[in-house]
């Protein structure tokens, strides 16, 4: 059982928003160092100060962000940067789809349409975990964990922007966005469907990491819920 | 002016993309062949960002990065902490960076 969901089940009394704290915080400090590789990208684009912020807070999600600016500064055009985030996050989809019901059932018109703007690998692992929460526990739940990963995200990009001009092409900081990644994935890996669904997923994507425009993350994600196969797991991710 | 907008088309294909089964379509318009597989949407989609990821870096950095993120998920299983994963992660790719 992963941290977060230990967490979430062994105190169903407290608040949903002091629940959303304590679950979000290990992985919010993670996230810095990937905010600043993020920051750091946007220096290296040209683009700084109040867009870049705004640009960073309206897409909200590092790995499309950082597929649409290095495609740009590698000389891809408008479409082509564009096209490669989009389909970064096409599974985004999933995501919705996965949790759409909680976003669904017993809330306001306004919730379906903005709350799932936070969406992405933290908040969508750590609100899996907490899958006892609904209506309007849950909504306090996820829009906290927004918020806090949002603000601590923009004040990590800022700190890049800010470091952008002296730190060396490469640094330790290019691993804090794949390490992130490993951290959510290995508390599932105890499930053996989901550790067959991995291993595709991986070997998939390595070998389809020459498509364009990021395609090769689709179709890994693709091939390994093929792989799968029907079934339900012992995951927190089940909704 | 690309790069701003650039990120806001792709923020605007990213929100629908997050509303799609919130907001546009009820979850069970989804085929089952889709629907019996979510549970693992989440493992696969982290597994497949780390790959491409891993496959686009410079060849001199290859095996850094793969004993770097190797040691993150040690870390990750034995102290179940993503900030000592991250840690430990940076200081091994520092290491076998100089080595």
């Amino acid at each position: 059982m992963s941290p977060i969901t230990a967490a979430s089940r062994a105190a169903p009394t407290r608040s949903p928003v002091s629940r959303a704290l304590r679950d979000i915080a290990p992985l919010a400090a993670a996230v810095v160092p990937f905010g600043a590789v993020v920051g750091v990208a946007l220096t290296d684009a040209g683009l700084g100060g109040v867009p870049a912020l705004a640009g960073t807070a309206l897409l909200y999600a590092g790995s499309a962000q950082l597929a649409t600016l290095s495609t740009i500064t590698a000389g891809g055009g408008l479409l082509g940067a564009v096209l490669a985030g989009a389909v970064v996050n096409a599974r985004l989809l999933l995501y919705s789809a996965s949790h759409g019901e909680r976003f669904r059932t017993d809330q306001p018109r306004w919730f379906r349409w903005i709350g799932p703007l936070t969406t992405v690998d933290q908040t969508f692992a750590v609100a899996a975990a907490a899958a006892d929460l609904r209506g309007t526990a849950f909504r306090h739940y996820w829009t906290t964990l927004g918020v806090v990963l949002g603000a601590v995200w923009l004040a990590a990009v800022t700190v890049g922007m800010q470091l952008g001009a002296v730190l060396p092409g490469h640094s330790p900081l290019d691993v804090a966005g794949p390490a992130t990644l490993v951290a959510l994935l290995v508390p599932h890996l105890s499930d053996r469907r989901i550790r067959r669904a991995v291993v595709v997923a991986a070997a998939a994507g390595l070998l389809a990491s020459g498509l364009p425009a990021g395609l090769g993350i689709a179709v890994a994600v693709g091939a390994s819920l093929v792989a799968a196969g029907p079934g339900t797991t012992d995951a927190p991710e089940v909704a | 002016m690309d790069v701003l907008l650039a990120l806001v088309c792709v923020a605007l294909v990213s929100w629908v993309f997050r509303v799609t089964f919130t907001g546009l379509l009820a979850g069970d318009r989804l085929p089952d062949a889709v629907r019996v597989r979510l549970d693992v949407a989440g493992p696969a989609a982290f597994a497949a960002l780390v790959a491409t990821d891993l496959a686009g870096e410079p060849a001199p950095l290859l095996l850094p990065m793969a004993l770097a993120l190797l040691a993150a998920g040690v870390t990750a299983r034995l102290t179940r902490s993503h900030v000592a994963a991250v840690a430990v992660a940076a200081g091994a790719w520092s290491t076998f960076a100089i080595l």
